[in-house]
């Protein structure tokens, strides 16, 4: 084709606008709901477009639940420790409890055989 | 979206993926004239190009999560229009009420024809073009797009597209030359 008959195609195909309102009937059609979009579709910067405020708040959930889980844990420790504690002290207890029975036994024992002998008391 | 405000088109798309339809519109603006001449140049009916534009602009919509910026926006619809309008030629059965070879031709008198008649007998003409060669002629010469461009938008081989560009010329040549005496 010469360069005449490629501009007649040209003006032939050339853009033209569409009628009046034509975006507008577009957006007509678009779904009611805003964005549709869930945040679990989201990927990469997308995220970006999340509330300035939801990063932060996480981090303040996720450290609450850390901290408390932290605190419930030394919480059960001091427990066993006092348990424990508890569970010595009453062995030790009755040790001691055993030894001075013991040792009365031996005195009386002692006693009841000076006494015996006559001499003593 | 706020009127006036100063935006890159990066900001543009990520406005609209998020559902700002102010962005969205400013988009479908941008692009209306390319994606409503791609179907009107190939269809020639005014309501059903209309029609095929807006359900072209419904699926950018729909597929915005996986386009970037303007520049992958028109590209986009440039390439989801023309397949679009291929593919509703190629259901239009009707399509080829009359065969290119026999449109009935007048008589060539000896008087020049003007322009503005002979661009029209040009747009009757592309109509009677198959579906793939008439979007071959659509976008390289609505789009200025060269064969290797157009090769990309129809997923076609490079020399496939240059042999149908050439094909439909050369028709389009030999009706006009038949028809109104163009000179060669």
């Amino acid at each position: 084709m010469n360069s005449r008959e490629e501009n007649l195609v040209r003006s032939a195909l050339r853009r033209v606008d569409p009628p009046a309102g034509f975006a507008e009937r577009v957006l007509a059609r678009l779904p009611a709901e805003k964005s549709g979009r869930k945040w679990y579709a989201m990927r990469g910067w997308r995220l970006a477009l999340m509330p300035q405020w939801a990063p932060a708040a996480a981090v303040l959930l996720i450290a609450g639940v850390v901290l408390g889980s932290w605190e419930a844990h030394q919480i059960r420790e001091r427990k066993a420790k006092a348990e424990q504690a508890k569970v010595e002290l009453l062995e030790a207890l009755q040790i001691t409890s055993a030894k001075i029975q013991y040792t009365r036994g031996r005195v009386f024992r002692a006693l009841t055989a000076a006494q015996n002998k006559g001499g003593l008391l | 979206m706020l009127a006036g405000t100063e935006q890159t088109g990066g900001d543009l798309v990520r406005l609209a993926t998020a559902g700002d339809r102010d962005a969205f519109a400013t988009l479908v603006r941008m692009n209306q004239s390319m994606v409503y001449s791609l179907a009107w140049n190939s269809l020639r009916d005014q309501a059903t190009a209309e029609e095929l534009a807006q359900d072209v602009f419904m699926e950018l919509y729909k597929a915005l999560p996986s386009v970037e910026s303007p520049a992958h926006v028109t590209n986009w619809l440039r390439r989801v229009a023309t397949h679009r309008c291929i593919d509703h030629v190629r259901r239009e059965r009707s399509r080829p009420k009359i065969a290119l070879e026999d449109v009935p031709e007048p008589i060539a008198d000896e008087s020049p024809v003007s322009d503005f008649l002979m661009v029209e007998k040009i747009r009757g003409m592309t109509q009677t073009l198959p579906a793939r060669a008439r979007a071959v002629l659509v976008l390289r010469y609505q789009e200025d797009m060269e064969p290797t461009e157009i090769a990309g938008v129809l997923g076609l081989p490079v020399n496939t597209v240059k042999s149908q560009l050439h094909r439909a010329l050369g028709l389009l040549r030999t009706k006009l030359q038949r028809t109104v005496g163009v000179e060669k």
